[in-house]
């Protein structure tokens, strides 16, 4: 029989303490459980974290490393708070400190993010115009970059130049546009310094111009008096035209030696003379080694005397002599200047000039008769 | 006796709750960290770059999913460690298949020395049939002139290839000057062919 004595009593109360102590523990478990479960900032930073990767597989170390290291640095700071937060014990814990840290990460990151697909993008398409645009200037200008008497070391950095475009080239067909880039530049500035100096060189030259334009002048003129024909030759562009009576009838292309700048000054220059001449005789069958050929009148008086003139200064040795048999000659249309100074012309081009001149037809041979920029627009190539 | 019992079996009990239940992996965590560090000292990076992003970015989520079990009331660090395991075996893993990888984009470059060694002879041969005399001369200096251009840079890359350097920017390289080679090579032979046919 049970009984409200004392020592019933007290049990009662210390099981009842008991009871209340377990289920206080349960409850406010459960309570911190949930509490710190919805409290923690792992979605934020997970966020970040996928943002970052993004980034950084979009390119945003080469794009935007400001902003990528930027991001990094939030997200990392936003880890070494939410770590130092997890070591308190769990009611004094506070994430808003690793939420800011997240949210300006996640904010930092979209930036990145936006800016990296941005400067991809432009660097893509700006890689490939400045490729497009150095082939495009070096299909024009290559042909007059290798017709010119340049130095050995001008036409080293020109293939040096052309040899980082090709890595240019493979660079931007593997995506590395920043690598591509930077060779891309590095090649232009190789390739436009040796146009530079190419053009500098065609600059010099053409200050003759305007002495070439009168000695034109004066041959057209003489040409419509004396009812006459006219053979003109130009170094550049490269033609041959035939002139009857100050019109002119027929334009060939020619081809001429390798030191066609400027005018013969002795034998084995490989330059072409510059002046006014004429047919001396008409070659054709075994007397040429050159399909068919006129002969010109080189050395004439006025060679001569500048010959005299330049061995008196030293310029020229004594051994060497003024050279002669310069021609006008076929079996050109090769594509490069290879003669020793004469004038080549393609076989069939050849025939038809053959046929109108005669033994004593004057040629005037110039070095331009229109200006440097007309000369290289004709080519194709215009400066910007 | 029964209620003092009681009271330090609840005490206990808070003692455990309070703690979490679960001990971070720190000798997981060490040994990932230390194996990716060392696939990247393998030169990971650079030759199996894919991969070692994908380890990067493995360790990143294992040090948030380590905090986020530290931020529970009731941590549980099996699974992390686990992943944390396994991630460092494949860190081992990709930096032992790094120096295979390194070494055949070596050979495939040093064989590319020879391709190129082989296609400047045989252009330099073709060259050797030009035309000769005045006519080709003016041509062939030039292209003698590209041809040396193209074999010095050839030969400053076989030189680099002896150190240890970045193998595949190398191969880029000898790619460019592969590439210039053979358009002279086309070039030359199709001028032959021109003047043969003329």
């Amino acid at each position: 029989m049970f009984s409200f004595t004392e020592k019933n009593m007290r049990k009662i109360r210390g099981k009842k303490w008991g009871w209340s102590v377990l289920a206080g523990i349960v409850l406010g478990g459960t309570g911190l459980f949930l509490c710190t479960k919805e409290g923690s900032p792992e979605g934020e930073i997970e966020e970040v974290r996928q943002l970052l990767a993004e980034a950084e597989g979009a390119g945003a170390l080469n794009y935007s490393p400001q902003l990528y290291k930027e991001t990094r640095f939030l997200y990392d700071s936003a880890m070494i708070s939410w770590r130092e937060e997890n070591k308190k014990w769990i009611v004094f814990r506070d994430y808003s400190t690793v939420r800011s840290y997240a949210r300006m990460a996640k904010e930092k990151g979209k930036r990145t993010l936006e800016q990296t697909r941005e400067k991809h993008q432009n660097s893509r398409e700006n890689l490939q115009a400045g490729i497009d645009r150095l082939r495009e200037e070096m299909s024009v200008f290559e042909p007059i970059f290798n017709l010119l008497p340049l130095p050995a070391e001008m036409k080293e950095k020109y293939t040096q130049g052309k040899l980082l475009l090709n890595e240019a080239e493979i660079a931007f067909k593997k995506g590395d546009y920043p690598g591509g880039s930077d060779k891309s530049v590095r090649s232009s500035v190789l390739v436009r310094y040796a146009y530079e100096e190419a053009r500098k060189l065609l600059e010099a030259y053409f200050v003759q111009l305007p002495q070439w334009q009168a000695q034109l002048k004066t041959a057209l003129e003489n040409s419509r008096e004396r009812k006459d024909e006219l053979i003109v030759v130009e170094k550049f562009p490269p033609r041959c035209v035939y002139y009857e009576r100050g019109e002119m009838k027929y334009t060939f292309k020619v081809e001429f030696g390798k030191n066609w700048m400027g005018d013969k000054r002795c034998e084995g220059d490989r330059a072409t003379p510059e002046g006014n001449y004429r047919v001396e005789r008409k070659l054709e069958g075994n007397a040429t080694q050159y399909y068919k050929a006129l002969l010109l009148n080189y050395p004439n008086r006025e060679d001569e005397k500048e010959f005299r003139q330049l061995k008196r200064r030293g310029k020229i040795a004594a051994e060497i002599g003024i050279g002669g048999l310069i021609e006008i000659h076929g079996k050109g249309g090769r594509g490069t200047y290879w003669t020793n100074g004469c004038v080549a012309l393609a076989n069939e081009d050849m025939n038809l000039l053959y046929s109108l001149a005669r033994k004593g037809t004057p040629i005037l041979i110039i070095g331009a008769s229109i200006s440097l920029e007309k000369a290289l627009k004709n080519y194709g190539y215009a400066k910007n | 006796m029964k209620n003092r019992l009681f009271l330090v079996f609840a005490m206990v009990m808070m003692a455990i709750l309070a703690s979490g239940c679960g001990k971070m992996p720190q000798e997981s965590i060490r040994a990932a960290k230390s194996a990716v560090d060392a696939a990247k000292n393998a030169q990971a990076d650079i030759y199996m770059a894919s991969e070692y992003k994908a380890l990067e970015d493995s360790l990143n989520v294992m040090m948030q999913k380590i905090e986020a079990e530290n931020s529970k009331f009731m941590k549980d660090f099996g699974e992390v460690k686990t992943q944390l395991e396994a991630l460092t075996v494949q860190a081992e893993k990709v930096t032992t298949a790094v120096p295979a990888k390194k070494e055949a984009v070596k050979t495939e470059a040093e064989t590319m020395v020879t391709t190129i060694k082989d296609n400047l002879a045989a252009t330099r041969t073709l060259l050797a049939k030009a035309p000769r005399g005045k006519e080709g001369r003016a041509a062939i200096t030039q292209i003698t002139g590209e041809l040396n251009v193209i074999e010095t840079r050839v030969k400053e890359v076989e030189a680099a290839l002896r150190e240890d350097i970045n193998y595949a920017e190398a191969l880029d390289r000898l790619n460019a000057a592969q590439k210039s080679v053979t358009d002279i090579n086309t070039e030359l032979t199709e001028a032959i062919a021109k003047k043969k046919g003329r």
